[in-house]
């Protein structure tokens, strides 16, 4: 049962970061690798105003949300002015220097040597320590970010930003400061990017670099793709998915000189199946 | 065939292979939990990076664990192996593999993959037996995290107190990689040569991932003739790095470490004659082992694998046997086994006397010293 719950929170926690990025690239169109940077400020706000100041975890986690989304506010700036495989570019080199930062700013982040100890979240002298506690937390936090979200998509807001994705140009004669809509959602994805690296923090209770590296940033995309891009609903199935195989793949008793190597080759399969017979993901409605 | 029917039956094709790898997946597991659930025996969870970049140190484990049950296989025991990745996350999801498994006692290699656990361990009531970890993130006064091999600041103090009293030299510098392990190296290395009275005249920190050095190196270079020794810590890339101080024409004695110089990833030792490095009693190379045992597991790990009998794979080959031991005296509960490392008469293991404190930490800290000579070969100090 606890590992069954321990899936559960960590897909509940990559469910926020697969729907936020969602917002970016499947409705926006904007194609940003560097999700896992506003992940990692999460997590190391969380962790850091935890352990060295004694914050609870609900306005640790929130100075974290602010700190991600004034840095993605800066960084969205800059990257306004790129389109479409630069602005990739632009983001993925963005990924590798806040990678660089955490591991190198070792007053701050402790560098490679991570945050260990860091606490569970506290409500009203109530200790979500249990993981079931903090499974219940988790998910009512990935269900407002859903619900939230889903109206996002389905508001006059959400019809512009998709408005965006097919023709900017378009949508700009009609008198939208396509710029600003474009800020407004880089920005609300960061912030709840750091949301979940917060929980996440909370979660696994240590911290190092290497869980907010560009690969991190991949897997984010990875699940936004197979689940389908712009369908919320789509990416919570390949949240499921891409979580589960591998640690359902763990059960199946393949030997153990080739059990790794099987499982990867099993994984990769299915997804080059998936992608095949799917480019379009699982409940996508829009194509990169 | 028209094109409506080509879809259809590529559709098709695609429902029967998922129902297909779903049955297989649905049935592997099943089976597989069934059988778990079937033996009655103390199992011990193996957590080692078995994908990923760090994959190699998950292959010699299983080589050593492979000698280990040939020398002296425990039928109480069963190994179970899960894949750390050498990551936080994938370690976590492991861990909670190898409890839905029955697993109490969890032998775990690489200070990401043991910090991570800890905490959760020692409150789950879990052993978790460490090898070679390095990190000082892991010591903590719970008897249930052990750990056999010697922690950082250790390697590092003791290259220090050489280069200070044994070289009597004054002036070092420190070239390492950002890793965890280099970080703490630097840090240790540096404070302890301080305190001592010598001085740091230059730290330098690559990238770890990268093989090229030749920036770092120069910069080094540029204040050569205020170093007396350069001390090199590297377990990543130390071929290359070797390779490059020998043709940068690099001209002061260098001093390193056991995980730099027993490094799988350093085949050729010529251009890293003259290096003076700390290490553990058993080494590699099986002639200079004085213990027995020791000299037979080097050789015949090399027969057998065709590989270097590395320290790891020693420490793992010890991590067994001490657990094998106290299984058989105390049975498998992780309150009886911590109870019994802490009161343990020294274990004679290939890597040296075992000796754990209070905490579960090995206490027994004997290095020596030892240098590469022109052929590659090592020799003691």
């Amino acid at each position: 049962m606890e590992y069954i719950i321990h899936l559960l929170i960590l897909i509940s926690i990559w469910s926020i970061l697969g729907i936020s990025l969602n917002l970016v690239v499947g409705y926006t169109g904007l194609l940003s690798i560097t999700h896992a940077t506003f992940f990692g400020i999460g997590a190391y706000g969380t962790a850091i105003l935890m352990t060295d100041y004694g914050f609870n975890f609900f306005i640790a986690t929130l100075i974290g949300v602010i700190v991600a989304m004034i840095i993605s506010f800066v960084l969205g700036s800059i990257l306004g002015r790129f389109k479409g495989d630069y602005y990739a570019l632009a983001s993925f080199g963005f990924n590798i220097i806040a990678f660089s930062v955490m591991l190198n700013w070792q007053s701050l982040t402790r560098g490679p040597l991570g945050i260990p100890g860091i606490g569970r979240p506290e409500l009203f002298g109530f200790v979500f320590k249990e993981n079931l506690h903090f499974l219940i937390l988790i998910a009512v936090f990935a269900f407002i970010v859903y619900a939230f979200l889903q109206y996002v998509a389905n508001s006059s807001f959400g019809r512009v930003i998709k408005a965006i994705r097919e023709d900017e140009q378009a949508i700009s004669v009609f008198g939208y400061n396509t710029k600003i809509y474009k800020m407004i959602v880089f920005v609300i994805a960061a912030g709840l990017a750091a949301l979940a690296g917060g929980f996440f923090a909370s979660y696994i209770t240590f911290i190092d670099p290497s869980s907010f590296s560009l690969s991190e940033s991949i897997f984010i995309l990875s699940i936004v793709i197979l689940g389908g891009l712009a369908s919320n609903k789509g990416v919570f199935w390949g949240t499921v998915f891409l979580m589960l195989l591998p640690e359902f793949l763990r059960f199946v008793g393949f030997p153990t000189d080739i059990a790794a190597q099987m499982r990867q080759v099993v994984y990769g399969l299915l997804l080059l199946f998936l992608m095949m017979y799917r480019p379009q993901g699982f409940m996508g409605e829009y194509k990169l | 065939m028209s094109f409506g029917i080509i879809k259809l039956m590529k559709k098709k094709n695609l429902w029967i292979i998922v129902a297909l790898l779903v049955i297989v997946v649905i049935l592997g597991v099943v089976l597989n939990i069934r059988d778990e659930k079937n033996k009655n025996t103390v199992k011990i969870g193996v957590l080692t990076p078995m994908s990923g970049p760090m994959a190699i140190a998950g292959e010699v484990q299983k080589n050593a664990f492979a000698l280990a049950l040939k020398d002296g296989h425990n039928s109480k025991i069963e190994l179970i192996y899960e894949d750390s990745k050498y990551d936080p996350k994938t370690s976590i999801s492991g861990y909670e593999a190898l409890k839905m498994k029955g697993v109490k006692i969890i032998i775990a290699d690489g200070s990401p993959v043991v910090s991570a656990i800890r905490e959760k361990a020692v409150n789950d009531g879990i052993m978790v037996f460490a090898q070679s970890a390095t990190t000082p993130m892991f010591s903590d006064e719970s008897p249930l995290t052990c750990r056999v091999g010697l922690t950082a600041d250790i390697l590092g103090s003791s290259i220090s107190e050489y280069v200070k009293n044994s070289l009597q030299k004054q002036n070092i510098a420190l070239l390492a990689p950002g890793n965890e392990y280099g970080r703490v190296m630097t840090e240790e290395v540096g404070k302890y040569f301080k305190m001592a009275g010598g001085n740091v005249i230059a730290s330098e920190i690559y990238d770890q991932a990268s093989g090229d050095l030749r920036t770092n190196i120069l910069k080094l270079k540029e204040k050569q003739n205020q170093i007396d020794v350069l001390v090199v810590i590297n377990n990543i890339t130390p071929e290359p790095m070797f390779n490059q101080l020998a043709e940068m024409g690099w001209n002061k004695p260098i001093v390193s470490d056991i995980w730099t110089m027993t490094s799988p990833n350093l085949k050729n030792k010529k251009n890293a004659s003259g290096v003076k490095f700390v290490d553990y009693i058993y080494s590699p190379q099986s002639n200079l082992n004085s213990d027995e045992k020791a000299k037979r597991y080097s050789e015949i790990y090399q027969e057998k694998f065709n590989a270097s009998s590395i320290l790891l794979g020693a420490l793992t080959y010890d991590s067994y046997n001490i657990l094998s031991k106290a299984i058989d005296e105390v049975g498998g509960n992780p309150i009886s086994l911590a109870e019994y490392f802490t009161k343990m008469p020294e274990y004679n293991g290939i890597t040296g006397a075992v000796k754990f404190d209070s905490s579960c930490q090995n206490i027994n800290k004997k290095l020596v010293w030892r240098k590469v000579n022109s052929d590659g070969t090592f020799s003691n100090l």
